[in-house]
Parts: structure tokens; C-alpha cells; sequence
């Protein structure tokens, strides 16, 4: 059985608005769509640029684990035994200034009492004299000889103040690691002074002393006989 | 016979010409390093007693510089320094060296090297 006209008009119509309602609704949801998608991208975006700064920060610390195991590693190594030579050198400084100082002082008892000698002998003669004379004169060259201590001494506490400044500057590199979070510290300053360290190296001999001067004279005797 | 004594260490240079002066030898003349060494060598320096570690040139240097000069070429030089490391009395002895006396040194080893680098150079010469 058929449908009169205007009802059929009537469902055509309404189904037409259903049809355009959910296409409205569709277009609607397609830009949410749009703008989720839009900001996934956004979000992926700032993802991606985290992601590296966090791989630039650990390379950054990675990088300053290794510099500051490096300088752990060169102080373990080679600032201990220099360390321990320096405070041989400062004991063995202590020890020629003490022993300088008696050889010195002997000296200048035997002086005195030949001086005294010298009054006493007054009646012995020219000759008396003169020999006794020549005694003193020896006593006091032996004096100034002693001396010498002064020039072994100011190398070994040349030494010692390189070495000083030597691990002052290792310090100092090891602060340079950490700059950028202690910018009052001045790195140059420590490239500054370990080249007046490596300067003042030609004006001193490190290995200098006083002890074994006999033994050390003979070696190079040994090898001027084998040269010559 | 006119030396020329080379030490940055006054004292040093003091001991060492006091000790020239006790064996008879007044003529001296005196530097405290390798460069003001070279400007007083003249014709007339007949020894020359230098230290090894000096500032501006090394005893070391100035030795070498010295063999380059013409009249420097026979000139005795004696060594006095603290330097006895092996290598260094070698590398010494290959600077044209004539003796090495170790600091510190007693006064009869400083007497006995500097007549023994007389009779020997006089013996070269001969």
C-alpha cells in the first residue's frame, strides 16, 4: 500500500536533517581531531627537545666524572711521590741547617781559641806565630767552605715551592671543571703559574743535596776517567 | 792566569773565589749566569769555573756556546754543581767539559781538578 505525497515529503525531509545533522557532527569531531593531532605533534615536539637536553646534560656530567676521576687519578699517581720527595727535601734542608750551623760554629770555637793562642805565643817567635797564623786563616776558610750549604739548601726549597705550586695548579684545574657553577674562580691564574713553575725549573737542580758528596764525586770521576 | 767563575749563587761565586785566591790564583773574574758569562769572555779568560743551573743560559749552554768561539775552542772548563745524575755528568762531558766537582765540595777536590785540568789540557797542548 502506498504512502499519500506529503507524508513521504514529510519523512524525506527529516531524514535529509538527520543526514546533515551527522555530517555537521562528523565535521565537528574531524577538527578536534585535527587539533589533537596538531598538538600530539607539539607534545612529541617538546619530547624530542627534552629528551636531548638531558642527553646533553649527561654528557656534560659524564664528561666531568671523567676530568675530575682523571685529576683524582694524577694526584693518587704522581702528587703523592712528589709530595713525599718534598717533605724529604724540607727534612734534609732542616737537617744541613743544623749540621752547617755546628760545622760553623766548631770552626769558630777553634778560631777563638787560636786567637787566644796566637796572644800566648807572643813569646815564642815569629815563626810560632806564623804557623799559628796560617792555622786560623784555614779555620775560617773551613768556615766560609761550610757555607756552601746556603746555595744546596735554596735549591731544595726551590723544589719544594715548585712542587707547591705545582699541586696549586692541579687544585686549580680541578676547580676549572666546575666553572660555569663558580664563576669568582680565574682558571688563568693557574695556567699563569705553572709556566713560572716550569720557568723556574732551569734555575735549580731537584735532585740537589748535601749528603754523599764523596760518593757522588766519585762516580763522576769514574766516568771523566773513562771519557777522557 | 785570568778565570772566569759563573754561579747565580753569590755565595757560591765568594767560596769559589776565595778558594782560586788561597792556591794562588788573584786574577778572577766574576758572572752570575751563562749570558753575562759570554759577554765577559774575552781573549784574556784562560779558566772558566761554571755552575750548571743558573737562570737566562745554562752553565750547560754557555759550555757549548763557549766551544763554538774561536778562542773558547781548548779553553779548560770546569763543572761545580749539585747536577750527579749520571746522564747529566755525560751530557756534560759531551759539552766539552773538561772536569766536574760536586758541590759541596771540600777544598782539596776543587785544588785537585783544577790541576788536573791543567796538566791534561798542557798535555793536549804539547
Amino acid at each position: 500500500m502506498s504512502r499519500p505525497a506529503p507524508e513521504l515529503l514529510y519523512d524525506s525531509e527529516a531524514s535529509l536533517r538527520l543526514v546533515d545533522s551527522a555530517l555537521r557532527e562528523l565535521h565537528e569531531h574531524g577538527n578536534a581531531l585535527e587539533t589533537a593531532t596538531d598538538d600530539l605533534t607539539t607534545q612529541m615536539g617538546s619530547l624530542s627537545s627534552l629528551s636531548r637536553t638531558l642527553f646533553a646534560a649527561y654528557a656534560e656530567t659524564a664528561g666531568l666524572l671523567r676530568r675530575i676521576r682523571e685529576s683524582r687519578g694524577v694526584l693518587e699517581r704522581a702528587s703523592v711521590e712528589r709530595l713525599q720527595q718534598m717533605n724529604d727535601k724540607l727534612r734534609e734542608v732542616t737537617s744541613a741547617t743544623e749540621l752547617a750551623a755546628t760545622d760553623i760554629l766548631n770552626g769558630l770555637d777553634r778560631a777563638v781559641g787560636m786567637v787566644g793562642d796566637l796572644e800566648v805565643a807572643e813569646a815564642d817567635g815569629p815563626e810560632r806565630r806564623a804557623e799559628l797564623r796560617t792555622q786560623l786563616q784555614d779555620e775560617l776558610y773551613g768556615v766560609m767552605v761550610h757555607l756552601q750549604f746556603q746555595d744546596i739548601t735554596t735549591q731544595q726549597l726551590s723544589y719544594a715551592s715548585s712542587v707547591i705550586n705545582e699541586m696549586e695548579q692541579r687544585l686549580s684545574q680541578l676547580v676549572e671543571c666546575f666553572a660555569p657553577f663558580a664563576r669568582d674562580l680565574d682558571p688563568s691564574a693557574a695556567r699563569t703559574i705553572a709556566a713560572e713553575t716550569q720557568a723556574a725549573h732551569v734555575h735549580f737542580d731537584p735532585a740537589a743535596t748535601t749528603t754523599n758528596a764523596a760518593e757522588r764525586q766519585a762516580v763522576a770521576d769514574e766516568i771523566f776517567k773513562k771519557t777522557a | 792566569m785570568k778565570f772566569l767563575v759563573v754561579d747565580d749563587s753569590a755565595t757560591m761565586r765568594r767560596i769559589i773565589i776565595n778558594s782560586l785566591q788561597r792556591i794562588g790564583y788573584d786574577n778572577v773574574t766574576e758572572a752570575s749566569d751563562g749570558q753575562e758569562a759570554l759577554g765577559k769572555f774575552d781573549g784574556a779568560v784562560e779558566f772558566i769555573i761554571t755552575d750548571w743551573n743558573m737562570p737566562n743560559m745554562s752553565g750547560i749552554d754557555f759550555a757549548r756556546a763557549v766551544r763554538k768561539l774561536p778562542h773558547g775552542a781548548r779553553i779548560p772548563i770546569l763543572m761545580v754543581t749539585t747536577r750527579s745524575v749520571r746522564e747529566d755528568i755525560v751530557t756534560a762531558v759531551e759539552a766539552g767539559v773538561n772536569n766536574y766537582v760536586l758541590k759541596p765540595f771540600t777544598p782539596q777536590v776543587l785544588k785537585e781538578k783544577i790541576d788536573q785540568v791543567l796538566s791534561s789540557v798542557s798535555a793536549a797542548a804539547a
